[in-house]
């Protein structure tokens, strides 16, 4: 195993277009851009290779004001969205409507806990289906914010740097994007259940209660 | 009627409403909320089931391992990517 240039190291050899330090750049950074992009588009190959290309073209611009992963974190954010608005299929569902209500200080709906809703291997892909479906239709600034705090675990303060948003913002974003797919799963497990329900089909009504209204 | 008085109920003891659980889930799962508070948010949670569930799916939402695969990258992706930077430049 050779060990990897330090950062610094590693920026220097960039910026004098050294292609050892690219294929580094490509080896340490390409898998963990193709799965931040993968949650924004269905196939994020090119996305990924473009921006390596621009990462190449603009280095000399980078001034190492934030850690090289960031940098490349934004140009990534930023190519995929970019290539998704060209997808004329794509869909964004607003934010409000999935936002719980409240009527002094209740649940106005009541909740259903789909938790432990799929209860075969079939449902689980349909489920996992339709949750990236979720992610994939938040409007453009919350889907970011869940993708990197809750689908790649970074630390709250680098997704703020990506993200260039106060702290409060993001978690705002978070929260909102987190209620708006938890609601939308909701709605489709409920709806799966009613329609099995009317086929005269098993339901997994075992583990989908709906919520006493007290 | 009966909503608002169980509100009320949990005004009274000192407790977060519904809608403050909703509010504070965010702090309550990264574990920012401070003991007495949590205290507080637990002691709602117990009694009250709409919003055990809410916590529960909010926490799936909020920790999507379970549901979200990742999917196999191919082994040769890397090799590709600089294949196409040498293409490109
Ligand atoms: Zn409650």
């Amino acid at each position: 195993m050779i060990q990897p240039l330090p950062e610094q190291d590693l920026i220097q050899g960039l910026k004098r277009k050294s292609t050892e330090a690219f294929e580094e750049l490509v080896a340490g950074y390409a898998r963990r851009l193709y799965y931040v992009s993968i949650q924004i588009l269905r196939n994020p190959q090119d996305a990924v290779q473009e921006t390596f290309l621009k990462a190449f073209q603009t280095i000399e611009d980078f001034r190492e004001e934030s850690s090289l992963y960031t940098w490349l974190y934004r140009i990534a954010c930023n190519q995929s969205l970019m290539k998704l608005r060209h997808q004329s299929q794509h869909k964004v569902v607003p934010i409000e409507p999935y936002l719980p209500r409240f009527e002094q200080g209740q649940h106005v709906d009541p909740i259903l806990d789909w938790s432990s809703a799929p209860d075969s291997t079939l449902e689980t892909q349909e489920l996992t289906d339709f949750f990236e479906k979720c992610i994939q239709e938040l409007p453009g600034d919350y889907r970011l914010a869940y993708i990197l705090k809750d689908v790649e675990k970074l630390s709250e303060d680098h997704v703020c740097e990506i993200l260039g948003v106060t702290k409060p913002a993001m978690k705002n974003r978070v929260h909102a994007a987190r209620l708006v797919i938890r609601k939308r799963i909701e709605e489709h497990v409920f709806k799966r259940n009613t329609s099995k329900a009317a086929a005269g089909g098993p339901t997994s009504a075992g583990a989908v209660g709906w919520g006493l209204m007290s | 009627m009966i909503r608002s008085s169980r509100t009320w109920m949990m005004k009274l003891m000192g407790l977060p409403t519904c809608e403050e659980i909703e509010q504070f889930a965010y702090s309550y799962l990264e574990e920012e909320l401070q003991l007495e508070q949590k205290r507080k948010f637990e002691r709602h949670l117990r009694g009250c089931r709409n919003c055990q569930r809410f916590i529960h799916t909010y926490r799936q939402v909020a920790r999507p391992e379970r549901l979200l695969q990742k999917i196999p990258l191919d082994p040769c992706f890397e090799s590709r990517v600089v294949q196409y930077l040498r293409e490109n430049h």
